[in-house]
């Protein structure tokens, strides 16, 4: 549900890029989202077109790629990505003291303008 | 046309206010905690029987967040501990900007501690950063062992988790033991404390662990 505050941050995030860069329309806005998140991509994208209406972010796409889930091992060292994204034990050694190095990232990666 | 590199955090906006919320907490010493669960696994209660046992001793302060209504802030009301309601109208969360716009209209200069009562919701709240030093979540003994895993991110970033309304374990399929583990396999360094709010069984381990806690940030006072 919390999709549409976040598609109005990435629509200011990309209209502010876009403004900078002297660009007077947006194409594409580049996404990416860690699968550790809990935005859903097609409702994200729903709210997108909604709110974008009457910013330089109408009209535009959103091209959303997934970031998979990885981390390291705090037992062993080991990094990688768990078996199961949710439960996050280490791959190596099957500790569940480990770090999240990606999957928790919500990112404006780039835009396309004219 | 062409490409305009931005790499921005989408939650940056909202990242650097919960910053400023938690340095402002810290230096006046005052102890926050974002209380979160699903709706009805006894936040409201929890937080009434937790007012009455340490106040006046620890003085509080409580912002409620919910959808609709100020039911639960009535209810803190009673016990003559300031509060806030916000009404997020219809949107699923608390964020920094919220809280930091209702501070204004609560004594904090003048409390050890600020209880903020997320919206009831054990998914988009995890999100969303309000400044607190901890996450304290709930889980009710009615809502089933296997919640954990199926909304795992929440687990993910509690500092603590009470397991809630244990007084009814007797009359539900509850394994408080499976339950623990499928929480520490989540996250590994969120204890476990089961309790009831009703009839304060096990309630002082809580207790503990909170006043721990307030004096942790009273002694980091600037």
């Amino acid at each position: 549900m919390h999709e549409v505050a976040l598609a109005t941050s990435i629509i200011e995030i990309a209209s502010a890029a876009a403004a900078r860069a002297g660009a007077s329309r947006i194409t594409c806005v580049k996404l990416r989202i860690g699968e550790l998140t809990c935005a859903d991509s097609e409702t994200l994208s729903f709210a997108f077109q909604i709110a974008s209406a009457g910013s330089l972010s109408e009209g535009a796409a959103l091209a959303i790629e997934m970031v998979p889930v990885s981390v390291r091992c705090r037992t062993c060292g080991s990094t990688g990505a768990p078996e199961d994204k949710f439960l996050l034990l280490c791959p190596s050694c099957a500790s569940p003291d480990v770090d999240v190095l990606s999957g928790r990232e919500i990112v404006v990666s780039s835009i396309e303008a004219d | 046309m062409h490409e305009v590199d931005v790499n921005a955090n989408v939650l940056e906006a909202n990242q650097s206010i919960a910053l400023e919320n938690r340095e402002l907490f810290t230096q006046k010493g005052l102890y926050v905690f974002n209380l979160m669960s699903g709706p009805g696994a006894g936040k409201t209660t929890l937080l009434e029987r937790t007012l009455t046992a340490l106040s006046p001793k620890v003085r509080f302060a409580v912002i409620e967040g919910d959808v609709q209504s100020d039911f639960d802030a009535r209810r803190i009301e009673k016990l003559g501990v300031p509060v806030v309601q916000i009404n997020t109208g219809g949107a699923c969360h608390l964020d920094a900007r919220l809280v930091h716009n209702h501070l204004s209209r609560l004594p904090i200069d003048a409390v050890d501690a600020l209880i903020i009562e997320n919206v009831g919701n054990l998914v988009c709240p995890a999100e969303f950063d309000l400044g607190e030093h901890d996450k304290v979540m709930l889980l009710s003994v009615t809502e089933g062992a296997d919640k954990p895993r199926k909304y795992p991110v929440m687990f993910h970033v509690a500092r603590l988790v009470l397991l809630t309304k244990t007084d009814l374990l007797p009359y539900v399929d509850f394994d408080v033991q499976a339950a623990s583990k499928a929480i520490a396999g989540l996250n590994l360094d969120a204890p476990v404390i089961p309790v009831s709010a009703r009839t304060g069984d096990n309630f002082d381990a809580w207790l503990g662990w909170l006043s721990a806690r307030i004096d942790r940030v009273r002694s980091l006072r600037g």
